[in-house]
């Protein structure tokens, strides 16, 4: 390779896009161009050290990951599967004799969502028109790894599905005082979906009905939820929703 | 030969600030883990919601001693 050739190469290499981990939704990774088929036991550990987000202890790591047999056992089961590793799970890590991490050009899809659930969550200035509400009602919309239960998911999956509630009613609420009305309703309905028996969402999502001038979406909005929450645990819906409709548009 | 089975129940509990009764815990448990959650329940009733985990771990037990005797 001559000169230019590998300056291009080297550019080339700095601009292409990293490894990216996926952790909403089903477990992915790919090289930043094309998805990567990784074996199971190297998966939980990239979706641990993507979970604790910075350097994780191998002693650790190896008692997270193998919970029921002894720790020299655990530790023979990481060194397995680290010498197991190939090209594409490998550069997505650091390992040191000690610690275990993400490599720093991996990027995380809970990551990014978990920033922007940030951003909503507190104080700030209304979004403005020239980003991708749909995209980031995507960001929002989805739960950690829904088909893993071991212990480090579930407590991270459950902190998560509160936080993306919450930013999609703040995202919901933001959209709708600038005027996007139909992204307002599809956050407000993706957080309803995510906890249907949870009021605050149906509270968004009417009042965006009750913007757009629907009255009778309102309306019918709150009747389902009210049939609902009867039918599953015998309650009305809070008199701060019915004054929602009282309210008016 | 003696097998494994793993349950799980989580208990989600959050508050309906404004409601009659604003204790709110979602159940969502399995007896396998390996066949994943297999029910999800909003309850209110803190008595309910002890007599899930009892029923929960009750379950469990007869499966413990069913295995022990060489029915799993």
């Amino acid at each position: 390779m001559d000169v230019r050739d590998e300056r291009v190469s080297r550019a080339e290499d700095r601009t292409s896009p990293g490894p990216r981990i996926s952790l909403l939704g089903a477990f992915g990774l790919s090289d930043g161009r094309v998805d990567v088929a990784i074996a199971e036991g190297p998966q939980r550990l990239l979706a641990f050290l993507a979970l604790r987000k910075r350097p994780v202890r191998r002693t650790i790591a190896a008692a997270a990951l193998w919970p029921d047999v002894t720790p020299e056992h655990a530790a023979s089961s990481l060194r397995s599967t680290l010498a197991r590793l190939d090209e594409g799970a490998r550069s997505a890590l650091v390992v040191t004799a000690a610690q275990l991490a993400i490599a720093d050009r991996v990027t995380v899809d809970l990551w990014e969502s978990e920033a922007l659930a940030g951003r909503l969550a507190g104080p700030h200035e209304s979004l403005t028109l020239d980003h991708s509400s749909s995209a980031e009602v995507d960001a929002l919309s989805s739960d950690i790894l829904p088909d893993w239960y071991e212990d480090w998911v579930i407590v991270e999956a459950e902190a998560w599905r509160l936080q993306r509630l919450h930013a999609l009613e703040a995202l919901a609420d933001d959209l709708r005082s600038e005027g996007s009305l139909g992204q307002a309703s599809a956050a407000a309905q993706r957080a309803v979906d995510a906890d249907p028996l949870r009021e605050s969402p149906r509270a968004a999502l009417i009042r965006v009905h009750m913007a757009e001038g629907n009255v009778s979406d309102a309306i019918r909005e709150f009747a389902q939820y009210r049939a609902l929450l009867k039918r599953e645990l015998g309650l009305e819906p809070t008199p701060r929703l019915q004054a929602l409709l009282d309210q008016g548009p | 030969m003696k097998q494994h089975q793993t349950g799980l129940m989580v208990l989600r509990v959050w508050s309906e600030e404004g409601s009659t009764e604003p204790l709110r815990v979602d159940v969502r448990h399995t007896s396998d883990l390996s066949r994943g959650f297999r029910r999800t329940v909003t309850l209110t009733d803190i008595d309910l919601v002890l007599s899930a985990v009892r029923t929960f771990l009750e379950s469990g037990r007869g499966r413990a001693a069913m295995i022990g005797n060489g029915g799993g």
